[in-house]
């Protein structure tokens, strides 16, 4: 018995060591930590100086490999992945094509109208879009329920209350991500865990991001990895949209039928 | 002695237990977690930024519905099984949320089976739909289906406003007015881009 018991006391701890005192030693920061002193300021300057770097360029490109997890309704957890390619060009124009088992969209941003193109159903619906991006990612959110994804890279930044929300945030050190290398931050605010790697040098950019949801107990997570092109070249033909053959148009919902420009 | 032995043993293990727990909840490198199939619409999905509202909140409550309602469809399967079993027979309760279906059928091919379901369901198959987004019980289509009971029964047509993830098969693409419809036997249904799906509602015939 003296034995058995010695045994599995041993046994148990090469289970552990291997996985991860490390991690426990940096300390697991309770959920609803409002201490203030769980805030590292390098953390949340990286992000900052990250939030302005990336206001100061006036195009790029982004190759994004995207997973995201859904939850069943029995609380297992089904991963999908996609590939976004995102082009932007301030201040009003931007193309979105993503592409995953499920779908092919094509986002399209002129300045005037906002197009989506349903590639294997071949529909499209465009309506009239407000001036800038930053109002079309509000509108395009709120009044059609359409996420556009990369949604924090473009408004980081612009509001304080944002950076405010965060109540833990964390220096995990250097991490290299395809070949890049990074500092790796962690944050909590209410209602999700966020994890970014922003690359290390004159150019802080974002590499990788996830996002855990803490709403559901499975705690699904949202990745985005991204590669970046900051000289891109484009001419306006890649914001506007030409129908192919036999594409339909349609509505998007929540749209009025009446508000349609007919006829186009 | 032999005590003291069981008392650390016991501790460490329940220490290490712990301590395990934690890195695997914290230690989020790996992260993810269980892959599964699963015939079922999702209950929730991982928000895709940190500071843009959530604003699927709404349709997930609503998608939370529609799963309650296939609940109740397996319910009403379940009855579908009892029912084969005991009489033999094809009543062919596919679609719906609580029918009054009162199978009273006494003996042998003596069934009444009235099944006088309308069943609107404007949340139709749910949010996540392109056509079976999960295979098996995501997304069934109400409207559809009311339309099978009709032609058994004759009792409804598809109800205006009811929204399903495909309209039914033998349709014809029509443009009005710039637009895209499916004309089904005189059903008319308008295509919708929804979110991050394509929908279809049913609509009056548009002029």
């Amino acid at each position: 018995m003296v034995r058995l018991a010695i045994l599995i006391a041993i046994i148990g701890v090469f289970l552990y060591i291997p996985l991860g005192l490390h991690v426990l030693a940096k300390s697991a920061p309770q959920a609803d930590a409002k201490d203030t002193s769980a805030i590292d300021p390098d953390a949340i300057d990286a992000v900052k100086r990250m939030a302005a770097y990336l206001h100061t360029l006036k195009s790029y490109q982004i190759i994004d490999d995207v997973t995201q997890d859904d939850v069943l309704e029995d609380g297992l957890i089904v991963q999908s992945t996609s590939k976004v390619d995102y082009l932007l060009a301030r201040p009003n124009r931007m193309r979105i094509e993503i592409t995953s088992d499920e779908r092919h969209r094509l986002y399209l941003y002129d300045g005037k109208n906002f197009t989506v193109w349903a590639r294997l159903v071949n529909y499209y619906a465009t309506v009239p879009a407000p001036p800038t991006i930053g109002e079309l990612f509000e509108k395009i959110t709120d009044k059609y329920d359409i996420e556009l994804p990369l949604y924090d890279l473009y408004n980081w930044g612009n509001k304080d209350e944002d950076i405010n929300k965060i109540k833990t945030a964390v220096d995990i050190g250097p991490s290299t991500v395809e070949g890049v290398t990074c500092e790796h931050y962690a944050f909590h605010q209410e209602g999700v865990d966020w994890q970014i790697w922003i690359q290390l040098g004159e150019f802080p950019l974002p590499r990788k991001l996830v996002i855990t949801t803490l709403t559901d107990d499975a705690r699904p997570q949202h990745s985005d990895t991204l590669s970046w092109n900051l000289a891109p070249s484009f001419n306006d033909g890649a914001f506007a949209f030409d129908p192919p053959p036999d594409a339909k148009r349609v509505v998007l919902e929540g749209q009025q039928a009446d508000a349609t420009e007919k006829g186009k | 002695m032999k005590r003291s032995t069981q008392i650390f043993a016991i501790f460490t293990i329940i220490v290490l237990t712990s301590g395990a727990t934690l890195s695997a909840q914290r230690g989020g490198r790996g992260g993810g977690g269980a892959h599964g199939g699963g015939g079922a619409a999702p209950r929730s999905s991982a928000r895709t930024s940190v500071n843009s509202a959530p604003t699927r909140s709404g349709n997930q409550g609503a998608n939370r519905a529609a799963n309650g309602n296939q609940g109740a469809n397996r319910a009403a399967n379940g009855n579908q099984a009892a029912n084969r079993n005991v009489n033999a027979n094809q009543n062919v309760n596919r679609n719906s949320n609580v029918n009054n279906n009162v199978n009273r059928n006494t003996n042998v091919n003596n069934n009444v089976n009235v099944n006088r379901d309308v069943n609107v369901n404007v949340n139709g198959g749910g949010y996540y739909g392109g056509g079976g987004y999960y295979g098996g019980g995501c997304c069934y289509h109400p409207v559809a289906t009311a339309a099978a009971v009709t032609a058994a029964v004759a009792v409804t047509a598809a109800v205006v406003g009811s929204v399903v993830n495909q309209p039914p098969a033998g349709c014809a693409t029509q443009i009005v007015g710039g637009l895209a419809y499916q004309n089904c036997n005189g059903t008319w249904y308008q295509p919708q881009i929804s979110g991050s799906s394509t929908t279809y509602v049913v609509v009056n015939a548009p002029q």
